[in-house]
């Protein structure tokens, strides 16, 4: 006899034969460990330290991925770049996926007029152009975060030093959020009323439970899967977006870093110093590249379809 | 089916108003002015120039005044920091470049990454597969100001029949119209894998095989057609997120597209400017979306009754 | 088989790419130098041209060849010599009344002769208030200008402007001016035609198109050809110019290029023959590969810190003074600018103007005025925020700036990065600590350095207000002699160096790259050089 499965069980078992996805896990995991925790290590120089004396050295022992212009550590900087830029990436991706999975639940779950009329918002939002409205929203917002982060210091009594490379970054979790839900609440709509007409939320509604207890605990987890892969696919471009922005002089700004910072700076001086290019470009590039082949793979793991072969 | 024509340019309509709404409010929300300028405009002068355009009068006014003009005389505004410019002009000088600059970049996009997405589909987990994702997903994962700049020093630089930027001499589309199409290439290279591999575990794909049908025929013939539209229906988001966002670009190459003033209207507080471009964008995402859909009510005499 | 075919396919288009495009053997400069056509990045795309509109540098560069004022601009050195639309300008003995005679010659370009009622409206245009001239205070020179700007007085005859005949005009001004002639060399004062602004609106009509390419008329040496929004700006000969027998230059192209990396790269690949700037980098290659095509030349413009007065601490002197004392301008030359030279006072010298010196880089006496402030060793001195906008250099000064506060005083500051838009506000709300900023002056006087330090000044944004410094500019106003004005200036701006209200780092260069075609551009503080005696000269 067969031993018995679940759809998760298929589906890691296919994500683990998917090499690319697999190599791009790890790839992850590395950069993400290097960004995060590389920096609290001893031998990790400071990012932000100018030494006019030492500018542009080449890689040596001391400065692993040599100095920039400035004298500064450029193996650091990527480093902390990469905290921003990832940070960034996931949590603007992350409030974007929270609303539109709330709304597109509600809208999917509802039905009829109340379906209607919130699909029709976002019809109507898709005719935006995004970049500019994220441009606008970023603006607006950016006054009032940096009253929020002067406030958080008061009443905290933090360091702005840690608060505020965090807090600059409010703004531009709440453009990206504010205008990247809508692809998402309509993926979400269309799979929850694809759930909705199953035979175990027919069950459920007849036990007499609360649509809410039926839209959160039965329905969404089987929404879950498409969340996933979306989510993942979705960072790289948030993750770009930001360093367009960077690019702009909106997003983050000098003397903070990022990668999207790092990578214009490294552009800019590409023919004198290719290297101030080369560093971050291949993290940021194999993020992202990760990203897109882990969310590849987990589309075809998740794919019940794709289980034929 | 008039009815639904009706039905639909009519919501076509609130969605433009509902945009417009949306756009004048945020656009008084950000903090500064049109006004704002390093040596400081006297009082008296600024004064002038707010009843001018009558900046100076209450928001609702401002408003219903915007409505009004743009109903009744069909004028945008105008450019603030500009005398005497229209938002009209700006928008019929720049949308054609951008236009044109679009279609190439999408020919190229196509170019590449229909063929490097049916290619990697067809060796699916192949080392080829591998080979030409990564080729073709170079485009997702650098940004356009490094891909541009490296496209405009190696080639510009290096080819003396490729000017590095501007938009005069004939050969100047290409290097802005490869850098925005490699970018859209990955895009497609993806859809078109997906899609293909969607059509190719198909039943009827298998029917073919077993009756020995050669694979390219099977591809071309019976899979394409099928595992293409999502790769297809990337076409219009990817075109409309060219004109608003080719501001890189443009910066780039020095190409007088409308990108640079959807970005330049925000930072420089051009208020008339920035509702006139979202209205436009509005009215051609709107007037697309509306084309389609007319288009299948056309094709589908299913979707005629409701 | 089936990816052979398309492969195969690709590679054709793909390399004939290449072919495809036309063979250019000649590079764009050079087709241009044969045919006389200069190639200027000039920044960005101007706001307009109308000389009564506009306030820009890059606006004021495509000026200068449409329309010529009274006194233009010698092309070799900062002297004002009287070329231009008058055959001369005299002053009478008290410098306050000056009599313009025109050329008799002098034609717009639609055949019109320039006349002194042209001059008259011009000044009318300017000052009506209706028109909202942003610029309108270069004027004021004039008696009675300003109370006809604001609205105080209503009739122009008040203003001191009149026309004796058709090619004389006498202009009396509100004080001894003795440098009035460098005030004329301004766009400003140049005239526009009367009878074509007329004949398309109103004097004090906004949205006039008479700038409009189909109607626009000058009297400089070229005339406009096109102008293509965004892409570029093309002038001409002007066949009626008084002096077209003498203009050796055909044409200028302007191209609004605002990404500087573009511009350099366009320079590269000859397609311009000089660039509006230069970034550090391209500075430091053309250094090394072809020194003669870069220049650096000291430009009338300052790179300093306001200081926001009316906070503490900064409301106590020796803080700023402390604070000042702190910055080594050298080094900040030398590793963040290039070719600025360290400024010891916000004039640079010009002319027979040497500005005074402040007390310089000075660790000791720093530490010392901190501590007698009372914060000794930098100990319970506030975290103050240096503000600055995302422009170029910007976070890179201020990071140096913080460093060196860091070593010397051993205080803590913040940057605080803001949009320009935003960064305006703040400045102008006073609603900052320390605020990075630049000024540009607008002519060759002291005057345009240090008149925006009184107190009601719409660009103090110090909130510094001195008694003695105020009325020794007045005083200077009422001075005829140009020498002892001069001195009072100069005791004015002791004034305001010793109490430090700002914080100087640099006086400007203009770090700009040149064609070896490009003949007869002389290195001028304003950067106004005349087109028309530039030669292009091939085979360079």
């Amino acid at each position: 006899m067969e031993k018995g499965t679940s759809l998760w069980k298929d589906a890691w078992h296919r994500l683990a034969h998917n090499r690319a996805a697999i190599v791009s896990l790890f790839v992850l995991i590395l950069i993400l460990l290097l960004c995060f925790i590389g920096p609290l290590m001893p031998f990790v120089k400071s990012p932000t330290a100018i030494n006019l004396a030492n500018s542009a050295a080449a890689p040596s022992f001391d400065y692993w991925f040599g100095t920039d212009q400035l004298g500064r550590d450029l193996f650091a900087r990527v480093l902390y770049g990469g905290q921003v830029s990832l940070l960034v990436g996931l949590v603007a991706t992350g409030v974007a996926v929270f609303i539109g999975v709330i709304y597109g639940a509600i809208a999917g779950y509802a039905g009829g007029k109340i379906d209607d009329l919130l699909m029709r918002f976002v019809d109507i939002l898709f005719a935006l152009p995004f970049l500019v409205l994220v441009i606008l929203f970023a603006l607006v917002v950016d006054d009032p975060a940096s009253r929020f982060t002067d406030w958080i210091i008061a009443k905290t009594g933090f360091a702005r030093d840690r608060v505020a490379p965090i807090t600059t970054l409010i703004p531009l979790f709440i453009a990206i959020g504010a205008i990247g839900w809508l692809t998402i609440a309509r993926i979400v709509r269309a799979q929850v009323m694809a759930v909705k007409k199953q035979e175990f939320v027919e069950a459920a509604v007849s036990l007499g439970l609360s649509r809410a207890r039926i839209l959160f605990r039965h329905i969404l987890p089987n929404v879950i899967g498409p969340i996933i892969i979306y989510t993942t696919l979705a960072v790289p471009g948030i993750m770009l977006l930001e360093s367009v922005l960077s690019f702009l002089g909106l997003g983050v700004k000098p003397p903070n870093s990022s990668w999207g910072i790092l990578i214009k700076e490294g552009a800019d001086r590409m023919e004198v110093n290719w290297l101030l290019l080369f560093f971050p470009s291949i993290f940021f590039a194999s993020t992202l590249f990760a990203l897109n082949f882990l969310g590849d793979g987990l589309r075809d793991a998740l794919d019940p379809k794709s289980a034929k072969d | 089916m008039i009815r639904i024509i009706i039905n639909r340019i009519g919501q076509g309509i609130v969605t433009l108003f509902v945009l417009i709404t949306l756009t004048f409010f945020l656009v008084r929300a950000m903090p500064g002015s049109p006004y704002t300028e390093e040596k400081a405009i006297p009082a008296h002068t600024l004064q002038r120039m707010k009843e001018y355009t009558g900046l100076d009068k209450p928001l609702p006014v401002q408003y219903f005044r915007y409505i009004k003009n743009l109903i009744v005389n069909q004028d945008l505004g105008d450019v603030i920091k500009k005398d005497g410019v229209k938002v009209s002009e700006i928008i019929a000088e720049s949308f054609p470049v951008s236009l044109g600059l679009g279609v190439m970049s999408i020919g190229i996009a196509l170019m590449i990454g229909i063929p490097a997405g049916v290619i990697a589909a067809v060796k699916k987990n192949t080392p080829i597969d591998f080979l030409c994702l990564s080729g073709a997903m170079v485009g997702i994962c650098l940004p356009s100001f490094v891909i541009g700049p490296l496209l405009a020093v190696f080639a510009g630089l290096g080819l003396k029949s490729l000017n590095v930027a501007g938009w005069a001499s004939p050969g100047d589309w290409i290097l802005p119209a490869v850098t925005l199409g490699l970018i859209n290439a990955a895009y497609l290279a993806r859809l078109a894998r997906g899609g293909m591999l969607d059509v190719l575990s198909q039943d009827y794909i298998r029917t073919a095989r077993a009756k020995g049908a050669p694979p390219s025929r099977i591809v071309i013939r019976h899979a394409l057609r099928g595992g293409l539209i999502p790769a297809v229906a990337f076409i219009g988001p990817a075109f409309a997120g060219m004109i608003s966002g080719s501001f890189v670009i443009e910066t780039i190459f020095q190409v007088p597209g409308m990108g640079q003033h959807f970005v330049n209207a925000a930072t420089d507080r051009e208020f008339f400017l920035i509702q006139g471009l979202v209205l436009f964008y509005g009215f051609l995402i709107v007037g697309a979306n509306l084309l389609a859909d007319l288009t299948q009510i056309a094709l589908n005499p299913r979707l005629r009754k409701s | 088989m089936f990816c052979r075919v398309i492969v195969r396919r690709l590679l054709f288009i793909v390399t004939s790419f290449p072919l495809l495009t036309s063979c250019q053997k000649e590079s764009q400069v050079d087709k241009a130098t044969r045919d006389g056509i200069l190639l200027v990045g000039n920044s960005g795309e101007p706001k307009g041209l109308d000389p009564h509109i506009v306030s820009g540098v890059l606006e004021s560069n495509i000026l200068r060849a449409l329309f010529e004022g009274l006194v233009t601009t010698d092309s070799q050195s900062d002297i004002a010599t009287p070329g231009g639309a008058a055959l001369e300008v005299t002053p009478d003995a008290t410098a306050t009344v000056w009599t313009a005679k025109l050329r008799p010659n002098g034609k717009w370009s639609d055949g019109m002769p320039v006349t002194a009622q042209d001059f008259a409206f011009s000044y009318e245009r300017m000052l009506t208030p209706e028109l909202g001239a942003k610029y309108a205070d270069m004027l004021y020179f004039l008696k009675g200008a300003e109370n006809f700007n604001k609205g105080i007085t209503k009739d122009f005859s008040m203003v001191g402007v009149e026309v004796i005949d058709d090619d004389t005009l006498r202009l009396t001004l509100r004080g001894p001016t003795p440098y009035f002639r460098q005030i004329l060399k301004h766009f400003t004062w140049t005239a526009v035609p009367r009878h074509v602004v007329l004949k398309y609106g109103k004097i004090g009509q906004r949205g006039n198109p008479w700038t409009r390419p189909e109607n626009i008329v000058g009297n400089g040496p070229y005339q406009l050809k096109s102008w293509r929004r965004t892409d570029h700006i093309d002038v001409e000969r002007n066949p009626f110019y008084w002096n077209a027998a003498n203009v050796t230059l055909n044409g200028v192209r302007f191209l609004p290029i605002i990404n500087p990396y573009t511009e350099s790269r366009m320079f590269r690949d000859g397609q311009l023959h000089m660039t509006y700037a230069a970034t550090s980098e391209v500075i430091d290659m053309m250094k090394k590969k072809h020194p003669e095509q870069l220049r650096q030349e000291p430009y009338v413009g300052t790179a300093f810190f306001r200081y926001n007065t009316t906070r503490k601490p900064l409301s106590d002197v020796r803080v700023r003074k402390a604070l000042s004392c702190s910055i080594d301008r050298d080094s900040i030359c030398k590793n963040v600018f290039r070719g600025f030279t360290p400024a010891y006072a916000i004039t640079p010298p010009m002319g027979d103007y040497k500005p005074p010196h402040d007390a310089g880089f000075n660790k000791e006496k720093a530490r010392q005025l901190l501590a007698e402030a009372g914060y000794p060793g930098g100990r319970g001195f506030p975290r103050l925020k240096v503000l600055i906008a995302s422009k170029e250099t910007a976070a890179t000064l201020a990071q140096a700036i913080q460093a060196m506060w860091r070593d010397t005083l051993g205080i803590e500051v913040e940057i605080e990065n803001k949009e320009w838009n935003a960064y305006l506000v703040a400045m102008q709300d006073l609603d900052y600590d320390i605020a990075n900023a630049g000024w540009i002056g607008d002519f060759l006087d002291p005057l345009t350095f240090l008149e925006m330090w009184t107190p009601k000044n719409g660009n103090n944004l110090t909130g510094w207000d001195n008694p003695a410094f105020v009325k020794l500019l007045q005083q200077s106003f009422q001075e005829t002699d140009a020498t002892r004005r001069l001195e009072l200036l100069y005791q004015a701006e002791s004034i305001f160096i010793d109490d430090a209200p700002i914080l100087c780092i640099a006086w400007q260069s203009r770090n700009y790259l040149i064609h070896p075609s490009v003949e007869g551009w002389h290195p001028l503080l304003l950067a106004n050089n005349p087109y028309e005696s530039i030669r292009l000269v091939p085979g360079r």
